[in-house]
């Protein structure tokens, strides 16, 4: 058993040397809050942008990281009823994300293909800032979260880049604690769109 | 020259991207361009074990009492004072109470006395013009990016407490008020006079109506 394992780390880090090679991208990723999060804001976001990185370890699998910014917010009018008594006026609701996650993804095909299909996992922290405003008073938690978000997409290889279309699931886990004074997790989908640029 | 193709490629989608980052993001707090009166904030406060729908009758205070820093003389022009007890006035009888005109001959069951307090804030900041703009005009030498721009703003804010008090309840030894309700209004003051006015009765009348317990019972 011990030499089947040394054989395919052998094998495996071969196959490395030949076949590593890094790509460098930007995206502009678009989010939705999902579950809780959508309760606290209800629309998807268009402005937000993303960096990542990704060595191929093989011809199929990469590994790499990636970070960005989701500015998500939302206006809402109407009266909050409270235990005693009741608060009307403009509410202004934000949530800034910024996740800084390591990645592995399986790409389907050979590099040469015309569309890559790919799926994985990413893993690591978030950080976000959750404002309130209402009236002329504001609100504001921020909490660094520990977080995982699977992920699939597709490169469509050209000469001199990629182009990515990937959608991901952010699920920031309960940390700290929200303007609510309770511990909050955050929960928002993510469509990604931009370029792999090869970096070596 | 396929690598020098490949790379001035690459610079140019990235310069471009990034030019259009700060028209994607603009601000990490976006602000709706909000109008004075999206800053109206009404909150209702009420003693959930007091009995609201045995209580007939009001009186309320001539006067608003202007709250001023210690030592300083009120200054305040009391221009809307007699509107804001008459839009009180009319709510209270719109859910059916009955006024009592001198307090002094016949108690009421409501006494109602109003506060307000007007604050002037001034905010300092200094921002940085965006990067990408650098260079935008080729003749403008001298123009360097990191040079901060200072801003100074100030605005008026006021809150209008309105108090409904049991005089029942209320202890002259201890020097308590028995405040059964209470209403806080706040907003800006940089607003006209026809503005302020509108705002003013929307908002007594918006703490009201999120206040369904303030009903004189049918007789």
């Amino acid at each position: 058993m011990k030499y089947t394992i040394a054989l395919i780390l052998i094998l495996g880090l071969s196959a490395n040397l030949f076949a590593q090679r890094g790509y460098g991208g930007i995206t502009w990723n678009i989010a939705a809050p999902a579950e809780e999060t959508k309760e606290y804001i209800d629309e998807t976001s268009f402005r937000g942008f993303g960096i990542e990185f990704r060595t191929f370890l093989t011809n199929h699998l990469s590994f790499g990281g990636q970070t960005g910014w989701n500015i998500m917010d939302q206006r809402i009018g109407g009266t909050i009823e409270l235990q005693n008594g009741a608060v009307t006026g403009t509410q202004v609701r934000h949530l800034n994300a910024f996740p800084i996650l390591l990645n592995g993804f399986f790409h389907l095909g050979s590099p040469r293909a015309a569309i890559r299909p790919y799926f994985g996992v990413n893993v690591g922290t978030y950080f976000i800032i959750q404002r309130f405003e209402l009236g002329l008073a504001a609100l504001e938690k921020n909490n660094w979260h520990f977080g995982v978000a699977p992920e699939v997409g597709f490169l469509f290889p050209t000469d001199y880049l990629s182009v990515m279309a990937s959608l991901k699931y952010n699920r920031a886990f309960e940390a700290g604690t929200s303007i609510t004074g309770e511990a909050t997790g955050y929960d928002y989908w993510g469509l990604n769109i931009g370029f792999l640029f090869p970096t070596y | 020259m396929f690598k020098v193709q490949h790379y001035l490629h690459t610079r140019l989608i990235v310069s471009v991207f990034l030019m259009l980052i700060p028209l994607i993001f603009g601000a990490c707090y976006y602000d709706y361009g909000m109008s004075v009166s999206d800053y109206d904030v009404v909150a209702t406060f009420y003693d959930k074990n007091y009995s609201f729908a045995a209580q007939k009758t009001f009186s309320i205070a001539p006067n608003i009492g202007h709250i001023t820093g210690e030592g300083k003389i009120d200054t305040s022009k009391k221009t809307y004072d007699n509107f804001v007890i008459e839009q009180i006035r009319s709510n209270m009888k719109i859910r059916g109470y009955q006024e009592i005109t001198d307090p002094t001959v016949t108690e009421p069951d409501f006494l109602i006395i109003c506060l307000a307090t007007r604050v002037e804030n001034y905010v300092a900041y200094q921002s940085y013009p965006w990067w990408g703009y650098w260079g935008y005009y080729p003749g403008y030498g001298g123009y360097y990016p990191w040079y901060p721009q200072s801003t100074v703003y100030s605005y008026s804010s006021g809150s209008l407490i309105i108090n409904l008090a049991d005089p029942k309840l209320t202890d002259d030894t201890d020097k308590t008020i028995g405040t059964v309700w209470v209403a806080g209004i706040n907003g800006l003051l940089d607003d006209n006079a026809v503005n302020i006015r509108q705002r003013l009765s929307s908002t007594i009348s918006q703490a009201f109506d999120q206040s369904p317990y303030l009903l004189a019972p049918i007789e």
